[in-house]
């Protein structure tokens, strides 16, 4: 599909699907948090500008705190992410660095790259996202704790379910 | 001027995101952790429908028509026994029936959403009960929803009474456990043993006396300078809340008026 149509989409349907399903979702006693909308930033071009996927991202989180009741939590860890978003992919750049071909998923850059770049992503909007949310110093360590076993778990979930939408297209 | 323009141009992604973040830190911390205001009303009104349409469809084969009319009936009965009690510490309260249609317990600062509003005779202040236990008040409303704040909310103090003549201290949630909190400032010389009572004083307008908060748990209190500060157990279970009713104090607008009326009358 036409990128131009299907980075809208991917954008709209994991906001969608966060805000409708998995917003209500807490696994393991608060330990487990999916954020499924981070799949739809985690998703965008790899040359995309870093003006841009700000914006993009600010937008996103601020549609999610607005459903959420989040009063800016959302909008500020996505920023922060998407901010490192561009530094992660120039550390795990290939040393003749990335086609224009290249996309990051599973599929295109193995999944070595893929985890490593995804659960460090996911790690530093949790870090930022959990601190924030816990507001007092006492907290903190369990809100890293969390930060860490939710990136987990979002990393085994975008795993999960681009090897099904792969497993799919290949099918076809 | 051109030379601002190359700045801009030439630091715009750290520009951007400053001005970006701080916009977004503005509006988390002017929303204290207590989301209100108009976005949220809106919120409420969309989300709401679709969160109540996932409940009835969760329902279907359920008794909860039964469920919801035993409720109603407790409600009709609490208002009965509240409206019949002569002492002077406990005045009149309605209770109105509603259901729990999202609620969070695993963060710092939590809320869950009812599925009565204005429309109801839902009023911002009123307090929220638990089959006769208190678990925390409205903050913010709208023709068919409510938005409420639990007793797990890590800024809320909450006036609270050992039996029903023991001490009087702040009943405070330390924001990591949420099946307990604390029971602050109580004199060292106060008697109580674990397993008694923590009940409402009524003095904040928000609950009526005498509601349940919790228990003293079976831990050894710690010291304060002059004052005890106990662990409690919540009555209440946070994490499976669903049925609960809604108390309107009667005459919280005539205790309030009061109230100000004698702070203006001191020298």
């Amino acid at each position: 599909m036409n990128p131009a149509i299907l980075i809208p989409i991917q954008l709209f349907l994991t906001g969608l699907i966060q805000i409708l399903f998995f917003q209500n979702i807490v696994l393991w006693g608060g330990w487990g948090i999916p954020l499924f909308h981070l799949l739809g930033l985690l998703l965008l071009p790899l040359n995309t500008r870093p003006v841009v996927l700000m914006l993009i991202a600010m937008i996103m989180g601020v549609a999610v705190d607005f459903f959420a009741y989040g009063g800016g939590i959302f909008a500020s860890s996505a920023l922060t992410m998407a901010v490192c978003l561009p530094f992660i992919n120039r550390l795990l750049a290939p040393r003749e660095g990335y086609e224009v071909t290249d996309e990051p998923t599973i599929k295109s850059m193995g999944f070595r790259w893929y985890s490593t770049r995804t659960f460090t992503a996911l790690l530093v909007h949790n870090l930022w996202m959990f601190s924030m949310e816990a507001g007092r110093l006492d907290l903190l360590l369990s809100g890293w704790g969390k930060a860490i076993s939710s990136a987990a778990l979002g990393l085994f979930l975008f795993s999960t379910v681009l090897q099904l939408v792969q497993a799919k297209r290949k099918k076809r | 001027m051109r030379n601002l323009w190359n700045f801009i141009v030439q630091y715009q992604v750290i520009l951007v995101f400053l001005v970006l973040q701080s916009a977004a830190i503005a509006w988390f911390v002017s929303s204290h952790g207590f989301p209100r205001g108009k976005w949220v009303r809106i919120a409420l009104e969309w989300e709401s429908a679709w969160q109540g349409q996932i409940i009835e469809w969760s329902q279907r084969a359920e008794l909860s028509n039964q469920n919801f009319q035993l409720l109603e009936e407790n409600a009709r009965l609490r208002s009965r026994i509240a409206g019949t009690r002569t002492s002077p510490m406990q005045y009149g309260s309605e209770f109105i029936a509603a259901q729990i249609i999202r609620s969070t317990w695993t963060k710092s600062e939590n809320h869950f959403i009812l599925d009565q509003g204005k429309k109801n005779g839902v009023r911002v202040g009123n307090g929220v009960t638990e089959n006769g236990a208190a678990i925390g008040k409205i903050i913010e409303t709208t023709e068919h929803y409510a938005m409420g704040i639990p007793l797990i909310h890590n800024r809320l103090e909450w006036s609270a009474r050992i039996g029903n003549q023991g001490a009087i201290g702040r009943l405070k949630w330390d924001g990591i456990n949420h099946i307990s909190g604390t029971l602050y400032d109580i004199p060292r010389s106060a008697t109580f043993a674990p397993g008694d009572s923590v009940l409402t004083t009524g003095f904040q307008g928000v609950f009526p006396a005498d509601i349940l908060f919790g228990i003293i748990a079976d831990e050894a209190p710690y010291f304060d300078g002059e004052f005890l500060n106990i662990p409690v157990i919540w009555k209440a279970d946070f994490q499976a809340l669903r049925y609960v009713q809604l108390s309107v104090v009667d005459d919280r607008n005539l205790l309030d008026s009061l109230e100000e009326s004698i702070i203006t009358s001191l020298p």
